[in-house]
Order: C-alpha cells, then structure tokens, then sequence
C-alpha cells in the first residue's frame, strides 16, 4: 500500500464515498488502484451492517427487576424523608 | 408466511426526541411512578445493547444493564433537561462499562457471541444469509476494536449521536472523538477486506 492509498483510505472512513465526489484526483486513484478499490466496497458493506444489525433485548425478567428496585428505592427515600 | 419485517422492531435509529422524552426524568422526580418505567422500556434495547456490543461475558450483561438505571435514577437529579436525554443516558452506560473493565482489569476482551439473530429482509435465502453473515462478522468486529475505538464508534455509527454529543459523553475532545472514528471505521473495513480474501480463498478459483 502507498501513502497515496493510506490517504485515501483514512478519508474515506471519515467521510464515504462523498469524499470521491469533491475529489477528482481521489476518484482517479481509487479507479486505478485495486486496493483502494476493495477498501471502498468494504467500507460500504461495513455500513451495511450497521443498518441491518438487530436489537439486543435484555431479559423481561430483569428489565422489571430494576423497575421494582428502584420503586423500591424511592419507597424507602419517601419514609425516610417523612421522619 | 410474511417476511417483511418489523421495521419499528428491529431498527436501530435513536428514538425521536420530544418534550415529553425530556420530561422523563423530571417527572419521575416528581414522584410520578410511571415515568422511570416509560425511560427504561425506551432505552433498554440500546443500553442493553452498548453493553452487550462492549464485549463483556454474557454473565454480566443483567446486572449491569440494572447497574446503569440504578444510576440514572440516583444521578436523575443532575440531569439538565437542556442537555439530550440519550446522551446522558450513554454517559452513564460507558462509565457503568469502563468502571467493569477497571474492576476487572481487562483493557479487551473479545467475546465469540452472541451472534445476532437473521434479520428477515424478505429477500431470497442467499442475500439473508450474507446478510447473517456480514452483521455477524460486524458484531465480533466491532467487540473486537480497542476500547475507545469501540465506545465511539457504537455512539456514533450504531446509536448515532452527534460528535459533540459523544465527546460530552466520554469526556473527549471533538477532534479525538473524530480521529477513534475515523481510526474505527478504518480497522473494520480493512477487516472487512480481509475477511473477504479468506472466503474467496476458502471458495477457490
């Protein structure tokens, strides 16, 4: 890999592909340069997953358990605040 | 059978802010019973979420989850509601997540799962399954990625905070929240290249 493509490739992370569209002499490169290339199509797929990754959901049982404590809590912090 | 997904159920975009979001934490000060219950059902799926992607073992993934709105209702009092709401939330969440690595003395741990569920896209079986394949790959690779690299980048590509936001949430400068960014997203798309010249070995010519 040149410098040139480390470049490029750092400025495509920040910025995508719109990087290549105010950029004549970047979209040369990566037109040219194999590398660079497959650097774009990962890059773009990475993004892909990201739109398509699920949601995580904690257990039912846990999302109450920490409702009830802190009910629990404020419960306590009510008596004491009345003594 | 249906494929097309529920688009509200998976979908990972932040939760529109409003009024009323804002409002949570004052209300539940105010001692109105149901409000901390309408913030945690908003925000567990992506609190649960930043802690299972931080690569920490499965068995603590419960009680930290509680850990964090153990917090949040105890620093509920310090909140500005000027401030949004889901960027508070993920200040606690990575100091809850930072705090275990402390304790634990780990500074990266990769764990192998959980593999995320197939998201059906009602696409045919090929496209679904690279499509498994990808967002699996993604999850071990973003579990994967040094420490702050991996905070930023699940703010930002996954939760979608604004820079400043994730830099008030870490306690970083713009300009480095910016660098571990870009840094990131470099690593896992070279990972990315990587990973693909190894299944086109493992497929031959």
């Amino acid at each position: 890999m040149t410098r040139r493509c480390e470049r490029v490739q750092e400025t495509l992370s920040e910025h995508g592909r719109a990087y290549l569209a105010r950029d004549p002499d970047a979209r040369e490169h990566v037109s040219t340069c194999a590398e660079c290339r497959a650097f774009l199509v990962a890059l773009e797929e990475v993004d892909a997953a990201f739109e398509a990754l699920p949601r995580h959901q904690p257990p039912e049982e846990v999302v109450q358990k920490v409702i009830e404590a802190v009910r629990g809590i404020r419960v306590t912090e009510d008596d004491g605040s009345r003594e | 059978m249906n494929k097309a997904i529920e688009v509200a159920d998976v979908h990972h975009k932040p939760v529109e802010r409003g009024v009323e979001e804002a409002n949570l934490l004052e209300r539940h000060l105010a001692g109105d019973g149901r409000a901390f219950e309408a913030l945690v059902q908003r925000y567990k799926a992506r609190v649960y979420g930043y802690i299972v992607r931080s690569g920490i073992p499965r068995d603590e993934w419960d009680d930290l989850f509680q850990e964090v709105f153990l917090r949040i209702h105890a620093a509920a009092s310090s909140y500005r509601s000027e401030r949004p709401l889901d960027a508070w939330v993920f200040a606690i969440t990575a100091n809850v997540v930072r705090s275990w690595y402390r304790r634990r003395k780990v500074r990266t741990r990769v764990v192998p799962d959980p593999d995320p569920p197939a998201r059906d896209t009602g696409c045919d079986s090929l496209q679904i399954l690279e499509i498994r394949e990808s967002v699996a790959w993604l999850e071990r690779a973003v579990r994967s990625l040094p420490p702050v690299q991996r905070e930023v980048v699940i703010l930002s590509c996954v939760e979608q905070l604004p820079h400043a936001e994730i830099a008030r949430a870490l306690g970083l400068p713009v300009n480095t929240v910016k660098t571990h960014l870009r840094r990131g997203r470099l690593a896992l798309a070279a990972g990315r290249v990587r990973a693909s010249k190894r299944e086109q070995r493992e497929v031959g010519p």
